[in-house]
C-alpha cells in the first residue's frame, strides 16, 4: 500500500514536470490574446448606451446560466493555472424524470471524478477517501458562480459585452466580468452565441494578467443525455460529509474593519485546521464570485510573516497575542489589507 | 541481467547471501549500479528511513575507511576480495552516485506528498484537547479530504530550492501554508452545504 502511494506521488511529479515545460511555450500566446481583447475595451462615454451594454451583458450572463442549468451536453476542457494544465472530459444532462445529473472526469494525471445527481455531489481521488457534500454545483474548474443567476454578483461585478471573437469554431460574445471595486480579480467568459454555453474563462488580474483559464476543446449539444450519465444512476455514493463545525460558536468577537465592499459573511465557527490542529476563529466572505477566509488564532505556531503569493494567495499578520491569517482568491494587497484591519 | 540475477541482488540487499560474482556484476554494469541504488531507496523508503537530510554520497567515507584497511596478504580469496574492494572504490570516486541526487529529490518532495494525505484531519502535535466541541467538530470531519483536481495538495510543495539550514523551517512553513489552504477548501465546500441545507432541509437522496 505504502509502496504504491510512492509510485503514485512519483507519477503526479513526473506528469507535473512534463506539463509545466510543455506549456512554457503557450504562455506568451494567451496573454498576448488577452491584451489585444482588453486594448479594445472603451467604455462609451455616453450614459444612456453604456446603461445599455450593461443590461445586454447581464442578459447574455443569464442566457449562458440558463444553458448550464439545463442543456444536455457532453465536452471536453483544458484548464491552466500557472504551470499546471489539466484536461478534462466534462458532461451534463437532464433526464425524463427530471434528474440533473453531472460528470467531471480528469483525463491526465491521478483519477479525479465528480459526479452531481441533483443537489448531491461526490468526489472521487485516486488518493484519497471519496466523499459527498449537498451542493447545487460542484467545486471544479468552472467558477460556481456562473450556475447562479447575475443577480447573485451584481453588487460587486458589472457584466460588459466586449464583441464577437471565434472560439472552437463557433461564434461567441465575450463578456467581460469587472469588479466594481479595483481590489479583487475580474473574469472573460466567451459565449456560444448559438448555445449560450461558455467555450472559455479567463480569471485576470487588474493589470491584465491571466492567471487562471479554461478553454473548451470539443463540444457536442444533443437532445437526450449522454448515455455515460446513466452510470450515476446506478451509483452508491459515499457518505455526506457531516458539518458539525457550522454551529460552534465563536471564541472571540474579532472586528474586521476593513472587509471589501460587497463581501458578506456566509460562514463563521471555531475549528480546529487540519494537518496542524491549529484552533482558529473563523470567517468566510464571499463577493458572490471569489470567497475569502480569515483565520484568528492565538496558537503560536502562527505569529510569523507567513505569505504565498498566487492565484489563491494567502497572508498572516501577527499581532502581540494573536495572528490573522487571510486566504483566497484575492491581490495580495487585499489580504493584506483585511489581515492589518483585525481587532480584538 | 536476468530475473535469476535480479532475485539474487535483491537477496544480497536483505543479507541472505554473500557473493562476490553479483557484486562484481554491479561494479562492471552501470545500469545494475543505478537498479542498486533504486531497490536501496525503495527499501529506505518502505522502512520510513529514507530523509531529504540523509546524505546519499558516502564514496568519501567509503574510501577513506579502505585507505585505512590494513593491506590483505597476496593469498586466495583475501586478494580477491581486496580487488573488489579496490574496484568499488574506483567506482565510487568516479562519481556514479551522482544520478541518485535527482532521485533523493523526488523521493523527498514524494514523502512530503504523502506525508501530506496521510496527515490529513490528523490533530496529533501533541496538545490535548480541551474544548471538547473543537474535538468533536474536527473528528467529525474525518474521511473528508479536499484534492485540488490535479492530486497535487498545493504548489507549494514544490519549493524545494532552499539552503540548507533553513530546510526544516520551511517544512513547518509548508505545513502551515497546507493547513490553511486545505482547511479554506473544506470550508467553502462545507458553506456550500450549508446554504444548501438552510434552502431545503428535507433531505431526498435515495
Amino acid at each position: 500500500m505504502y509502496g504504491q502511494r510512492f509510485l503514485l506521488a512519483s507519477a503526479v511529479i513526473a506528469s507535473m514536470l512534463a506539463s509545466s515545460s510543455a506549456f512554457a511555450s503557450a504562455q506568451p500566446l494567451a496573454s498576448a490574446n488577452f491584451a489585444s481583447a482588453s486594448a479594445n475595451f472603451t467604455l462609451s462615454s455616453v450614459a444612456n448606451d453604456e446603461q445599455r451594454a450593461l443590461v445586454e451583458g447581464e442578459r447574455w450572463f443569464d442566457f449562458m446560466q440558463e444553458a448550464l442549468n439545463n442543456y444536455n451536453f457532453s465536452a471536453s476542457l483544458v484548464h491552466v493555472q500557472g504551470q499546471r494544465v489539466e484536461l478534462f472530459r466534462w458532461l451534463r444532462g437532464s433526464t425524463e424524470e427530471n434528474e440533473s445529473l453531472e460528470l467531471l472526469r480528469s483525463l491526465n494525471g491521478p483519477e479525479v471524478q465528480i459526479v452531481r445527481r441533483n443537489q448531491h455531489v461526490s468526489y472521487f481521488h485516486s488518493m484519497a477517501t471519496p466523499y459527498s457534500l449537498r451542493s447545487n454545483s460542484m467545486f471544479g474548474p468552472i467558477p460556481t458562480a456562473l450556475f447562479n443567476e447575475f443577480s447573485a454578483i451584481s453588487a460587486s461585478y458589472y457584466a460588459v459585452p466586449m464583441g464577437g471573437a471565434r472560439v472552437l469554431e463557433r461564434p461567441t460574445i465575450h463578456l467581460r466580468l469587472l469588479p466594481h471595486e479595483q481590489d479583487r480579480f475580474g473574469y472573460s467568459l466567451w459565449i456560444d452565441r448559438e448555445s449560450g454555453l461558455p467555450l472559455r474563462i479567463a480569471t485576470v488580474t487588474l493589470e491584465g494578467e491571466v492567471l487562471e483559464q479554461v478553454q473548451v476543446t470539443s463540444l457536442e449539444v444533443s437532445t437526450e443525455p449522454h448515455p455515460d450519465l446513466e452510470q450515476i444512476l446506478e451509483l452508491n455514493p459515499p457518505p455526506v460529509v457531516t458539518d458539525n463545525q457550522a454551529q460552534t460558536q465563536l471564541v472571540h468577537n474579532w472586528q474586521i474593519n476593513s472587509l471589501p465592499t460587497g463581501f458578506t459573511q456566509i460562514r463563521a465557527n471555531h475549528h480546529r485546521l487540519p494537518i496542524t490542529g491549529i484552533a482558529a476563529d473563523y470567517y468566510l466572505y464571499t463577493d458572490g464570485i471569489t470567497r475569502v477566509s480569515v483565520y484568528v488564532t492565538e496558537d503560536p505556531r502562527t505569529n510569523t510573516n507567513l505569505r504565498y503569493d498566487g492565484l489563491e494567495s494567502l497572508y498572516t499578520h501577527a499581532y502581540r497575542d494573536y495572528s490573522v491569517t487571510v486566504v483566497g482568491r484575492l491581490p495580495m494587497a487585499t489580504l493584506q489589507r483585511i489581515a492589518m484591519s483585525v481587532r480584538r | 541481467m536476468t530475473i535469476h540475477q535480479r532475485e539474487k541482488l535483491s537477496a544480497l540487499l536483505d543479507g541472505h547471501i554473500e557473493g562476490n560474482e553479483i557484486v562484481m556484476e554491479l561494479v562492471d554494469n552501470a545500469t545494475e549500479r543505478e537498479r542498486w541504488f533504486r531497490y536501496q531507496l525503495a527499501g529506505a523508503v518502505m522502512r520510513g528511513e529514507a530523509t531529504t537530510q540523509q546524505p546519499f554520497d558516502i564514496s568519501a567515507q567509503v574510501a577513506a575507511q579502505v585507505a585505512s584497511e590494513a593491506v590483505y596478504s597476496q593469498s586466495g580469496s583475501a586478494a580477491q576480495q581486496q580487488s573488489v574492494w579496490l574496484r568499488v572504490q574506483r567506482w565510487l570516486q568516479n562519481g556514479w552516485v551522482r544520478p541518485a541526487a535527482n532521485v533523493a529529490v523526488a523521493a523527498g518532495v514524494a514523502i512530503v506528498a504523502i506525508v501530506g494525505v496521510q496527515n490529513f484531519q490528523r490533530v496529533d502535535d501533541g496538545t490535548v484537547v480541551n474544548n471538547p466541541v473543537a474535538a468533536s467538530a474536527s473528528s467529525s470531519l474525518q474521511g473528508f479530504e479536499t484534492m485540488p483536481l490535479g492530486g497535487v495538495i498545493n504548489p507549494v510543495s514544490f519549493n524545494t530550492v532552499h539552503p540548507q539550514a533553513e530546510v526544516q523551517d520551511s517544512d513547518q512553513e509548508r505545513r502551515l501554508l497546507q493547513s490553511f489552504f486545505v482547511d479554506h477548501h473544506q470550508q467553502q465546500q462545507l458553506s456550500d452545504q450549508e446554504s444548501v441545507e438552510n434552502e431545503d432541509p428535507v433531505k431526498e437522496i435515495d
